[in-house]
């Protein structure tokens, strides 16, 4: 018995398949519009529209009438548009864009974008945008000394690049001080340096003196900046909060490595943005989301939003920018 | 007409520390069946001792636990004896019939045929041992997975012996092992356990109701107790099977000492690693190992000392090898995935027993375990000059603990018992992780918590408990376990008030009700990711509390005839303090997990009903529950409250154990649960491209069913006794899966194991 017994059971290790993975459907999820709209002070406000549909489904759902796209100020209609998505190719029908003018946008004013389309259920969102918080100061200096040892290890030594090859350490760095008085409440900032060179692939690396660290410690959000990212590429810029300062006096230190090319008499442009907290949390999940996409063991990202379906984001920023020039 | 010659009315079972109670107390009132009128002056004979029962027809034994056989003679009745199997400190009567040429009927096939016992409120036994006949896992005998037919105990994963307990996670439980704490039972990331089941002498698990002795995990405690008679002389077991070979001996050289001894190597990645490249073939390497060494000794009639040691070790490895051309050159990427585990106990006891009348025992033990899981890329380019890039990402941990712990039980009367005891531990953790980055091996990047992150704790926990028989139908029991834990400079002082209650409505049936709370100050952070990851264990600290929970438990029991019991129990549970990883956590940046981390709470509800009939030759339960677990954290998932990762609605087990001869055994098991949750970004926007995820744990895996079907063979020789075994796992091949896999836009599910039919042997003498 114990014989034919084993003779069954090698039959049967033969004869079944050793195969053990099989498509996974992912049950069909609710395709809906999806509002993006981040926009700061030196662009009009742009209105992105898409879909928002499951993954893995190909081709992409289309959107077939015309969007409308309204804009109101405190209840009251500001402007209307209508925005034809692509129906000539069948594989851009499924997003598109508004704009309206900048000009109208007022701060303290509370915002509304609403978009319809016959297809699809409403979806609508509401920001206000901020007054801007004024720099009170800026000044700068030349620093001799190393960049701090976590700044390698965020960007790696290897990825540093300059005009004269990979830099290890910068002996020579330039930092930059910002200074302005925190209002009471809740604040949420952004604060970068801009600089006008017509250098595509020139950047600007920071790191942070000074500042407490952002919740995620020693790390700059990265966001790239409005309006240059055809002139200096990409540029980083440090988003934070309030809850360290809350009503008093700032002062925000950012440094830069120094080389002949960008400190020689150019014009450097520091930009404090006031953002809504609904941006902040939008702009942290992204970055968030960023920074673990290639780690197979992250936890994933929900992404923070004001839409009424829970899926993009409409804000505007604000902004005061001050000017410096450096000559060596 | 009732041919049986006694009929056990009532049997009370008052428990004793259960494992190292050397004799146990038997007493019992003989009265007629006519008129249950007790009979004085009848002599009651167990072995070489007779007792005579006194006016009130009681009398009275101090016996070693084992199969007894009483033998009631009195003037005009026939003589009448009855087989048992006695465990602890048994209370019965017997109702002895007047009647002349009835047939002698032994209890003792109903009595050990049946999968499991309640002999207390909360506390079920099993004896594993009993049932290794039972289907296995790659024909290994797993005594944790005897557990997991019980309803409200299911398996979170594929295979693994890990225990989900309502609503729970696998850390919520605490294993001991001859009452020492053990953090890692299981070998193969679960899949089985450490333990010889031969060697197993019973299994206790709470849920529910837990004594107030009992603290330090939210679900249950598991009480596994290896053999402990020392009237075998030798009893040794041998056997193997696929995955490993291993054995152990019991060896008692007097009356008085006894040494178990037990092992176990894995035998197949040893195979490979001699036969075939495991990166050529890119073969899975898995190597374990595990001993365990008893030794008690007797030093009179009244104190008896012992001590453990226990080892346990795991490794498993992948490596993969690919071969391309990058940038013009030659390049070869080699991953290799590792991960290893390690656990060491190691304790002394002493119990004094005075008068029967008291158990004191004294308890000191030192734990250390270790997990680490370590993802190595190399990169090595044939560029001029050649260029190797290597990065690990690491995550380990490793716990020291010492402990002490002080039980006294009093026996106040036959009906009230005394539990009052201290226990102390401190453990030293190392919870670390990190990521290294070298260019032709010089170190570049390093971003790790590894240096400089021990944190210690120390708690403290005092514990006193009231259990008191008020007649032949209440049971109560009523303590309260004080929690002092101290981390970080913070101090917790956390009461815990346990109560349960139990209720006779007649000789079948009864109810019964609990209430506890429980603290945990270990915890265990896991990913929700649709990746199998390594495990992080971690402390309170000031910021991070000790877990809390409050258990509420119902219900009640039907004893039907022919050794039918059913059960019906309603639960409900309230979390505090949890911890999970928040949105975006990744030790790739943040390596110290404070960081990566948020607290929540969490509820879980359900129905378990159980229903077991017992036979001379055959046993079937049928075990269910319906559950309901979410968890809620403010900063993930916008508040609000999500499925549990291991929140399966439906969980159903049917078990038959059939043997008609003495020399075969069949058994089936068929499992159906719902399948876990897991966190899938499972819609995007493709302008921006960004991926949508509704809410955490979003995404339910298919329902999972498999049969498991088993023969096992007896045969008798001179020597011993020798077993074939046959199992055949899955049996319809049903592609259970374990995790999802995402590539070039669509999912994959990866299933682990499809039909496994595999073969052992064993031999015992």
């Amino acid at each position: 018995m114990i014989k034919k017994t084993g003779i069954i059971l090698i039959i049967l290790l033969i004869n079944f398949s050793c195969e053990r993975d099989k498509p996974f459907e992912i049950p069909e999820g609710k395709t809906e519009l999806a509002l993006f709209s981040e926009n700061y002070p030196e662009d009009s406000l742009e209105v992105i529209i898409s879909l928002a549909q499951t993954m893995g489904h190909y081709p992409y759902y289309q959107i077939n009438e015309p969007v409308k796209v309204s804009l109101f100020e405190d209840n009251n209609l500001l402007q209307e548009k209508y925005v034809k998505i692509y129906d000539k190719y069948i594989y851009t029908s499924y997003y598109g864009w508004a704009y309206f003018n900048k000009e109208m946008l007022k701060e303290g004013n509370r915002y509304k974008v609403k978009v319809s389309n016959p297809g699809y259920d409403d979806i609508e969102a509401e920001t206000t945008k901020p007054v801007p918080v004024k720099i009170k100061s800026l000044s700068w200096k030349h620093i001799e000394g190393k960049m701090p040892e976590w700044f390698f290890d965020v960007y790696g030594s290897y990825e540093v690049q300059s005009p004269m090859g990979p830099a290890i350490e910068y002996t020579h760095m330039i930092e930059f001080s910002i200074t302005f008085d925190d209002p009471p409440e809740n604040n949420f900032y952004q604060c970068g340096i801009h600089i006008f060179y017509d250098i595509y692939e020139a950047k600007i690396i920071y790191a942070s003196f000074g500042w407490p660290d952002p919740p995620y410690n020693n790390v700059s959000y990265i966001t790239p900046p409005p309006g240059y990212i055809s002139r200096a590429g990409n540029a980083n810029e440090i988003v934070f909060n309030d809850k360290d300062f809350n009503g008093e006096e700032k002062t925000v230190r950012l440094v830069i490595p120094a080389n002949e090319i960008i400190t020689s008499s150019y014009e450097y442009i520091i930009k404090l943005y006031s953002l809504s907290e609904d941006h902040y949390k939008y702009i942290v999940s992204k970055w968030l989301y960023n920074r673990s996409k290639d780690d197979p063991f992250a936890e994933p990202v929900d992404f923070h939003s004001n839409v009424s379906n829970e899926i993009g984001i409409f804000s505007i920023a604000s902004c005061d920018y001050d000017t410096i020039f450096i000559n060596e | 007409m009732n041919n049986k010659p006694f009929l056990i009315l009532f049997l009370w079972l008052i428990t004793a520390s259960g494992l190292f109670a050397q004799s146990v107390v038997l007493k019992g009132v003989v009265v007629s069946s006519v008129d249950s009128k007790p009979i004085p002056g009848a002599m009651v004979k167990c072995g070489t001792l007779t007792k005579k029962t006194g006016q009130d027809g009681d009398f009275y034994f101090s016996l070693k636990p084992g199969v007894r056989k009483l033998t009631v003679t009195y003037s005009g009745y026939k003589k009448q004896s009855f087989e048992f199997l006695l465990k602890q400190d048994t209370s019965i009567v017997l109702s002895y019939q007047k009647i002349v040429g009835i047939k002698q009927v032994t209890i003792k096939g109903s009595l050990i045929t049946e999968y499991f016992r309640e002999p207390e409120p909360g506390i079920t036994k099993i004896q594993p041992s009993k049932f290794d006949y039972l289907p296995a896992v790659l024909g290994d005998a797993d005594v944790l997975k005897k557990i997991q037919y019980l309803p409200g105990i299911h398996s979170g994963n594929e295979g693994s012996s890990g225990l989900i307990v309502r609503g729970g996670s696998y850390e919520h439980n605490l294993i001991n092992l001859n009452s020492f704490p053990v953090y890692q039972p299981y070998h193969l990331m679960g899949f089985q356990s450490a333990f010889d089941p031969f060697f197993v002498d019973e299994m206790e698990i709470i849920k529910g109701g837990f004594p107030a002795k009992y603290g330090g995990r939210l679900s249950s405690v598991i009480n596994i107790n290896t053999k402990s008679n020392y009237q075998d002389t030798l009893q040794t077991s041998v056997y193997a099977g696929i995955m490993s070979v291993g054995g152990g001996l019991r060896y008692c050289p007097d009356s008085l000492t006894g040494i178990t001894f037990t092992g176990k190597q894995s035998l197949i990645s040893t195979l490979w690693n001699i036969k075939w490249n495991p990166v050529k073939f890119s073969i899975p390497i898995y190597n374990f190992n595990d001993m365990l060494f008893d030794f008690g000794r007797k030093i009179n009639s009244n104190n008896h000392t012992g001590f453990l040691v226990f080892l346990n070790r795991d490794e498993a490895g992948h490596t993969t090898e690919d071969e391309y051309e990058a940038e013009g050159y030659p390049t070869i990427t080699t991953q290799n995935l590792n991960q290893d585990w390690f656990n060491l106990v190691t304790g002394v006891y002493w119990t004094n027993t005075g008068n029967h009348s008291r158990l004191t025992t004294l308890r000191l033990y030192y734990q250390h375990y270790a997990n680490n899981s370590n993802n190595q890329i190399i990169v090595e380019q044939e560029a001029e000059p050649p260029i190797t890039t290597e990065t690990i990402n690491g995550i380990s941990s490793k716990i020291s603990e010492i402990g002490a712990v002080f039980d006294n039980e009093i026996n106040l009367s036959a009906r009230h018992r005394l539990n009052y005891g201290i226990t102390a531990n401190y453990r030293m953790y190392l919870p670390s992780a990190g990521t290294f980055l070298y260019i032709n091996d010089v170190l570049q990047n390093r971003n790790d918590t590894i240096a400089d992150n021990t944190q210690n704790n120390f708690s403290g926990f005092l514990y006193l408990e009231d259990n008191y028989t008020v007649n032949n139908k209440l049971f109560l029991r009523g303590g309260i376990r004080a929690s002092l834990i101290h981390a970080s400079g913070k101090t917790w002082l956390i009461p815990e008030p346990r109560f349960t209650v139990n209720y006779y409505l007649n000789e079948k049936m009864s109810i019964n009700g609990s209430w506890a709370i429980t603290t945990q100050s270990i915890h265990r952070l896991t990913s929700s990711s649709v990746m199998q990851t390594s495990d992080l264990w971690v402390p309170s600290t000031q910021n991070t509390r000790p877990e809390i929970s409050s258990l509420f438990v119902a219900g009640m029991k039907y004893q039907y005839n022919h050794g039918v019991l059913a059960g019906l129990e309603l639960y409900y549970k309230e979390m505090y303090n949890l911890i999970t990883y928040k949105d975006g956590a990744t030790y790739m940046t943040e390596p110290y997990w404070e960081n990566n981390i948020v607290y929540g709470e969490g509820t879980s509800k359900g129905v378990e009903v159980l229903i077991q009939k017992a036979g001379d030759k055959m046993f079937s339960l049928i075990a269910y529950t319906l559950s309901f677990t979410d968890v809620r954290f403010d900063e993930i998932n916008n508040g609000k409250k999500f499925p549990f990762k291991y929140d399966k609605r439906h969980d159903l087990n049917l078990t038959i154990g059939y043997r008609p001869k003495e020399k075969i055994s069949f058994s089936c098991n068929w499992v159906l649960q719902s399948g876990k949750w897991v966190s899938v970004y499972d819609r995007f926007v493709p302008i921006p491209e960004i991926p949508l995820l509704d809410n955490r744990n979003n995404i339910r895996f298919p329902l999972y069913h498999r049969l498991d079907l088993s023969l096992q063979l007896k045969k008798n020789k001179k020597w011993g006794i020798a077993y074939w075994k046959f199992d055949i796992y899955n049996a319809y091949s049903r592609l259970n899966p374990w995790y999802l896999k995402y590539s070039s836009g669509t999912f994959e599910q990866i299933a682990l194991f499809p039909i496994i039919p595999s073969v052992s042997y064993s031999v015992r003498f």
